[in-house]
C-alpha cells in the first residue's frame, strides 16, 4: 500500500478526482466504518486496546489492530506502550485525528438520524 | 543442625538466638513476598473498572500502578535502616500490618487521589516487608541450608505477576475491584498471626541515621522509576528525560557519598565479596532480561500477531507452567552442581528463547509457541534461584544486613529497568523504520534481551571454579 505521508506527485495537487491522486487512499481511510467508530470512541478519552474493542463492538482484535497501525501510521492516533507488566498500551487522538472527529460525527449522526429512511426506502426498492 | 553460623568464613559470632533454618519462617515470609509482588501487577486489569467507578479515564488510574512501583523501590534503603535499628521482627510485623491496613484503605478510597495515597503507603509497607523478610529468613539460615531457604523465597517474585492480572481481572469481572484488595485483609490477617508466632527476634545494631544518603538514594530510585515511566510516553517525554538526569546526577552523588560516609546508608564495599558483586551486577543483567519477557511476549502476540489479549495471556501461562514445573528440581540440581555453570547455562538457555520467540511468526503452530515460552519459564526459574543462591554464598553472618540492602534495591531496578529498556527499544525500532511490519519492534526488542541475556554470563564466566559452592555441601 502506498504510503499516505508520501510526497505527491506532479500535476494538480490534492484532486481525489483523479485516479493516481493520494488523497483517494485518505478518503479510504477516513471513510471506513471502523475509522469512524474508532476515532469517535478515542474522542472520549485515551483508551486502551481493550476498551476500543468494547467500545466498537463487533471489531475483531485482528481487525482493531490493523485499523490502529493504520491511523498512527497516517498521523491520526498516538499509541504509548508503558513500561509495566503486563504490558498497558494506550491510545489517543492527535491534533489532526481530534480535527478529524467533527466531519465523522456529522456523518456518524447522519447515519443515525436517517436510518428509518434509509430503511424504509430500501423495502420499498426490494418490493418494486 | 550444623552451627547457626554456618561456614561464613571469618564471621564473628553474633549474640545468636538461632534456632537454625526455620520452614514456617520461610513460608510466612514467601507469603509476603507473594502478596507484595502480586499487588505490583493485580490492578493492571481493573484500571478500566476502577476509572468508571471514580468517573476518571482509564488511563489516570496508571498513576496507582506508578506510585506502588515507585514506592517499593525508593523506600528499601529506609526500610533496612528501620530494621537494623528496631529490630527486623517488630518491623516485618509492622509492615504486615500497615500494608493490609493500606489494602482496606485502597479497598475504601472514594477517589482517586485517595487511591494513590493508599497505594503509596502499601507500596511503603511492602519496602518494607520484602528485604527485611529475607533478612529474617537468612540471618536464621546457615550456608548449608541456603539452597532450601532462597528456594522458598524466590518462588513468589516468579509467580506474581503472571498470576496476578488474571486473578485481577477475575476479581473485578466476578466481585468489583475493591475485592483485589479485600482479599489481602484476610491473608495479611494470617500472615500477622503466624508470623507474630514464628518471626524470631534479631539483633539489632544501633547506627546513626546516614540522612544525606537517604535524601539521595530515595530520590535517585524515585526519579528513575518515574522517569522511565515518563519517558516513554511522547505526551510527558519531556519531564520523563529531566527525571532521568536527575536520577543520573543524585545517582552518582548517592555513590560518592556512600563511599565517603562514616555510616553509610548502603555499604558498597560488600559488592567486593566476588559471589555477591557478580551475582547484584551480571545478575542483574539477567534479572531484567527475565523481567521484560513477561512485557514483550504478549505484545508480540496482541499486537503484533493481533491475538485476542485473552489468548496471549492464556498462552503467556506457559512462562508459569515452566517456572512451577522446574521448581521441584531446582534444589537438587545446585546440590548435585556447581552454581555458576547453572546460571550461565540458565542464561544461554532464556537467550536461545528470546531469539526463538523473535522468530515466531503469525502463523506459528501454537504448540511451538508454548514449547518456547515453557523453556524460557524453565530458564527463568533455574537462574534466578541459581544467582539467589550465589549471591548470599560468602557473605559473613555480620555483613549479612547491609548486603541484603543493597540486593534488595539491585533487584528492584533490575526488575523496571529491564521492562523500560525493552520499552525503549521497541519505541527506537518503530521510530526507526515506520514501514515495517507490526511485530517488527517487539523482535528487535526480544533479540536486545537475548543479547542482554548473554552479556550476563560474563561475570559468571570470570568467577574462580567451584565460587559460591560452599551452600552446596550437605551437612
Amino acid at each position: 500500500m502506498p504510503d499516505v505521508a508520501s510526497p505527491v506527485p506532479p500535476g494538480p495537487v490534492g484532486d481525489p478526482y483523479r485516479e493516481s491522486c493520494p488523497t483517494r487512499r485518505v478518503l479510504d481511510r477516513i471513510g471506513d466504518r471502523w475509522t469512524v467508530l474508532v476515532i469517535g470512541a478515542l474522542a472520549e478519552g485515551t483508551l486502551r486496546f481493550s476498551e476500543v474493542a468494547r467500545r466498537v463492538e463487533g471489531v475483531s482484535p485482528k481487525v482493531l489492530t490493523q485499523t490502529l497501525r493504520a491511523l498512527e501510521r497516517d498521523g491520526l492516533v498516538t499509541r504509548t506502550v508503558h513500561p509495566v507488566v503486563p504490558p498497558r498500551v494506550e491510545y489517543r487522538l492527535t491534533d489532526a485525528g481530534t480535527s478529524l472527529r467533527e466531519p465523522l460525527k456529522v456523518l456518524e449522526e447522519w447515519a443515525v438520524e436517517h436510518l428509518g429512511g434509509v430503511l424504509d426506502a430500501q423495502r420499498r426498492y426490494d418490493a418494486r | 543442625m550444623s552451627g547457626t553460623q554456618g561456614r561464613a568464613p571469618g564471621a564473628a559470632t553474633p549474640p545468636a538466638p538461632a534456632a537454625g533454618w526455620s520452614r514456617p519462617v520461610a513460608l510466612v515470609v514467601a507469603a509476603a513476598f507473594f502478596m507484595e509482588n502480586l499487588d505490583a501487577t493485580i490492578l493492571s486489569t481493573a484500571t478500566a473498572s476502577i476509572g468508571r467507578g471514580f468517573g476518571v479515564p482509564a488511563a489516570a488510574v496508571g498513576i496507582t500502578i506508578t506510585a506502588y512501583l515507585v514506592a517499593v523501590a525508593a523506600f528499601i534503603p529506609l526500610g533496612s535502616w528501620l530494621a537494623e535499628r528496631w529490630g527486623s521482627r517488630p518491623v516485618f510485623l509492622g509492615a504486615v500490618a500497615l500494608f493490609t491496613l493500606a489494602s482496606v484503605g485502597c479497598a475504601l478510597s472514594p477517589d482517586l487521589p485517595t487511591l494513590t495515597l493508599a497505594r503509596l503507603v502499601q507500596g511503603f509497607a511492602g519496602s518494607m516487608m520484602v528485604p527485611i523478610g529475607r533478612l529474617v529468613v537468612l540471618a536464621e539460615t546457615s550456608k548449608s541450608d541456603l539452597v532450601r531457604a532462597i528456594a522458598y523465597l524466590t518462588w513468589p517474585a516468579l509467580v506474581a505477576p503472571v498470576v496476578a492480572p488474571l486473578v485481577g481481572g477475575l476479581l473485578t469481572q466476578y466481585a468489583g475491584w475493591p475485592w483485589i484488595f479485600v482479599v489481602n485483609v484476610p491473608v495479611g490477617v494470617v500472615l500477622l498471626a503466624v508470623a507474630w508466632r514464628v518471626v524470631p527476634h534479631v539483633p539489632r545494631r544501633r547506627r546513626p541515621l546516614d540522612v544525606p544518603g537517604l535524601v539521595l538514594s530515595t530520590v535517585a530510585i524515585a526519579s528513575l522509576v518515574l522517569g522511565f515511566d515518563e519517558v516513554t510516553d511522547p505526551a510527558t517525554a519531556t519531564l520523563g528525560v529531566v527525571l532521568l538526569a536527575v536520577a543520573v546526577l543524585t545517582g552518582l552523588a548517592t555513590g560518592g557519598w556512600l563511599r565517603r560516609a562514616a555510616h553509610p546508608l548502603l555499604d558498597l564495599t560488600t559488592l567486593r565479596i566476588p559471589t555477591f558483586g557478580v551475582s547484584n551486577v551480571s545478575g542483574s543483567v539477567f534479572r531484567a532480561a527475565v523481567s521484560a519477557a513477561p512485557f514483550l511476549v504478549p505484545l508480540l502476540l496482541q499486537d503484533g500477531f493481533g491475538w485476542s489479549p485473552v489468548d496471549a495471556g492464556l498462552m503467556l501461562m506457559w512462562v508459569f507452567v515452566g517456572n512451577l514445573g522446574i521448581k521441584p528440581f531446582t534444589t537438587p540440581l545446585m546440590r548435585r552442581f556447581p552454581l555458576v555453570p547453572i546460571a550461565v547455562t540458565a542464561a544461554v538457555v532464556l537467550a536461545a528463547t528470546f531469539a526463538a520467540a523473535a522468530a515466531l511468526q503469525p502463523g506459528t503452530s501454537r504448540v511451538l509457541v508454548a514449547l518456547v515460552l515453557l523453556a524460557s519459564g524453565v530458564a527463568r526459574s533455574v537462574g534466578f534461584t541459581a544467582y539467589n543462591t550465589i549471591q548470599f554464598a560468602d557473605v559473613p553472618a555480620p555483613r549479612m544486613s547491609p548486603a541484603n540492602a543493597l540486593a534488595a534495591v539491585s533487584a528492584q531496578l533490575a526488575t523496571g529497568l529491564g521492562v523500560a529498556v525493552a520499552a525503549l527499544v521497541v519505541r527506537s525500532a518503530q521510530a526507526l523504520s515506520p514501514q515495517a511490519a507490526a511485530p517488527h519492534g517487539y523482535r528487535v526488542a526480544l533479540l536486545a534481551m537475548a543479547v542482554a541475556s548473554l552479556v550476563s554470563t560474563i561475570g559468571g564466566l570470570r568467577l574462580p571454579r567451584g565460587a559460591g559452592d560452599v551452600v552446596r555441601s550437605r551437612r
